[in-house]
């Protein structure tokens, strides 16, 4: 035939067999075959789901030969006799037919694929929404709400699912936060809309815009609001800080500016000698500033780390507390302190030795700085589990309840008569608290006013 | 011979009232001090200064200005020169010093001034207040 490619088979299993090795595009099928009929070979193709378009020819062309054929899945029914032009319109049109059933099929294909992608983008988006951690409402032109992340769900005090297809200015109105429908305004005005609120004890950043469909028609507006108040807070501790630390410069500097000043304006006469100890003060002065800038420096430094993995050392407690109370032995002897220890063996702390030190050397400085002479110190060390509690027990002059808080806080400095002639800036325990936080550790006070305080620090054990 | 003029210092820098008692005795002032806002009182009615230098932060933010309200409340000290040093004003821009505008008007101090100060600046400062209240001295 022209323009086709023809192949023949003698027998409905020569037939499968040829259609198990190639696709055809139309298979000719007499009624009558010796082994076995064309309706059987018709339903073993359709098994199959073959692609091939099929055409029946029989001789014995009746009723109810074609309604079992049709039944079958036959494309086309051709009577004999035919003619070769009645033959090759029926292939014509089997052509026909398969071109359109595989551009359907293609269109139908593309049409799936393009929803799944729809489906894929909806669940994307779906869990990006959920995964925010700004609360994210959206709502449709009817205003209902048809998308809640569960930020959204938790400040609004619902489960998410019971949100949807609620009134948002019900809901907003049930969770006090009314005033959040200005910026979603029933019509008009699409700009982006942002405001600010307080909502308990936190503070929010509202914005709202509008979303629009390819046509550009509005389709509703999404909501969202970003928890702010940590950012503010540091706002707002950042000019105290300053604010503290420049008090902590001047006065100093006040000082040892009246100090020379003695001399300068030669209040004590033309001779050397009576100005040396205003001199030393002076001196004395210029230390301590030296030292709060290293205090800062050393703060910094820690704020600086804190994201830094930074290198575990493994750091042997016994050693460590031995020489920081070799450090403090004078003080130890002249204020006729009693020191002792009490530290279960081999305990190794998994924190780096410079850090380590620097932790107990400012507690145990503190703990001899505040007691009373001949008073008592004692450093205890444990292990339970995977923690090392260390604590550094004085009986010296407490801490007023009130101000037990505040202890951490930097330049934090307990001010009462008992404490006025104690030397210090302040910042010794808010560097404590950053070192033993970084180490993933915690520290907590006790104290009696007037009996004594327990530093209690919490460090992970090293691994044995 | 003309009675020396009294300067009382409260303040909890000991080293800035040592240097600060140097330099005014050397000046030919007569200088009591204290370091401590407990006591202050009584120490400004035994001395009976002619002017009153007064630290702000004390043992609390405002043990400075509670002292001198209450200086300026006594009948028998209420005309006293006040003058009131702070280390926390100039730096940290307008809105303390709108504060300690309305804290000056309230207490009535005389003078407000930023540490460091200079014996100098201080010195200038104390001669000019006397100076503005000598004519309302003469009349008490």
């Amino acid at each position: 035939m022209e323009g086709y490619v023809v192949e023949m088979a003698a027998t409905g299993r020569e037939a499968l067999a040829l259609l198990d090795q190639k696709c055809f595009d139309i298979a000719l099928i007499d009624y009558q075959l010796p082994d076995v009929d064309g309706l059987t070979l018709l339903s073993t193709m359709r098994s199959r789901k073959l692609p091939t378009m099929t055409c029946m020819i029989t001789a014995y062309a009746n009723i109810d030969t074609a309604i079992a054929a049709t039944r079958q899945g036959i494309d086309f029914f051709l009577p004999k006799p035919f003619s070769p032009d009645d033959l090759l319109g029926v292939m014509e049109t089997l052509s026909r037919h398969k071109r359109l059933k595989e551009e359907a099929e293609k269109l139908r294909r593309e049409n799936e694929a393009s929803l799944l992608a729809l489906a894929t983008e909806k669940s994307q988006t779906s869990s990006l929404v959920s995964s925010l951690r700004d609360a994210v409402l959206v709502i449709n032109r009817e205003r209902e709400v048809v998308l809640a992340n569960h930020a959204m769900a938790e400040l609004l005090g619902h489960v998410q699912k019971d949100l949807l297809r609620k009134s948002v200015d019900a809901v907003l109105a049930e969770a006090s936060l009314a005033g959040l429908a200005d910026l979603l305004p029933a019509s008009g005005d699409d700009h982006r809309k942002i405001s600010e609120l307080t909502v308990g004890d936190k503070i929010f950043f509202a914005s709202a815009v509008t979303f629009r469909g390819e046509d550009g028609v509005a389709l509703g507006r999404i909501l969202t609001l970003a928890d702010v108040t940590e950012m503010r807070r540091m706002a707002m501790e950042k000019p105290r800080f300053i604010r503290t630390m420049v008090h902590e410069f001047r006065s100093p500097l006040g000082a040892i500016r009246s100090l020379i000043e003695v001399a300068l304006d030669k209040s004590l006469g033309g001779e050397i000698g009576p100005y040396l100890p205003f001199l030393e003060r002076a001196d004395r002065r210029i230390d301590k500033m030296v030292e709060l800038i290293g205090d800062l420096l050393s703060l910094s430094r820690i704020d600086l780390e804190r994201t830094a993995t930074a290198s575990v050392e493994n750091t042997d407690l016994q050693t460590c507390v031995a020489s920081i109370a070799d450090l403090y032995r004078e003080k130890i002897v002249a204020q006729q302190i009693a020191f002792e220890t009490a530290l279960a063996p081999g305990l190794a702390v998994r924190i780096a030795d410079e850090d380590l030190r620097t932790i107990l050397g400012n507690l145990l400085g503190n703990a001899i700085k505040y007691s009373r002479d001949a008073g008592a110190v004692k450093v205890n060390a444990s292990r339970k589990d995977s923690d090392i509690t260390i604590e550094v027990v004085d009986a010296g002059i407490g801490i007023k309840p009130e101000n037990l808080a505040r202890l951490f806080e930097e330049f934090f400095r307990e001010k009462r008569p008992e404490t006025r002639d104690i030397e210090g800036n302040g910042l010794g325990l808010a560097i404590v608290k950053r070192l033993v936080e970084r180490a993933c550790g915690r520290v907590e006070v006790a104290s009696v006013l007037g009996q004594g305080s327990t530093f209690r620090v919490v460090l992970p054990a090293s691994p044995v | 011979m003309t009675k020396s003029l009294k300067i009382l210092f409260v303040d909890d820098d000991r080293d800035f009232l040592a240097a600060q008692t140097a330099f005014f005795c050397g000046r030919g002032y007569d200088v009591a001090s204290i370091d401590r806002v407990e006591g202050a009182l009584e120490l400004i009615a035994q001395e009976k200064p002619d002017v009153i230098v007064l630290d702000l932060m004390m043992e609390h933010h405002d043990s400075g200005f509670l002292l001198g309200r209450r200086i300026r409340r006594d009948p028998n000290m209420g005309s006293v020169p006040i003058i009131m040093l702070s280390g926390v004003a100039a730096a940290t821009g307008h809105k303390f010093s709108a504060d300690a505008a309305a804290l000056k008007e309230w207490i009535q101090l005389d003078a407000f001034l930023d540490k460091p100060v200079t014996g100098r600046q201080l010195c200038k400062t104390i001669e000019d207040k006397l100076a503005a209240r000598a004519p309302a001295a003469a009349v008490g």
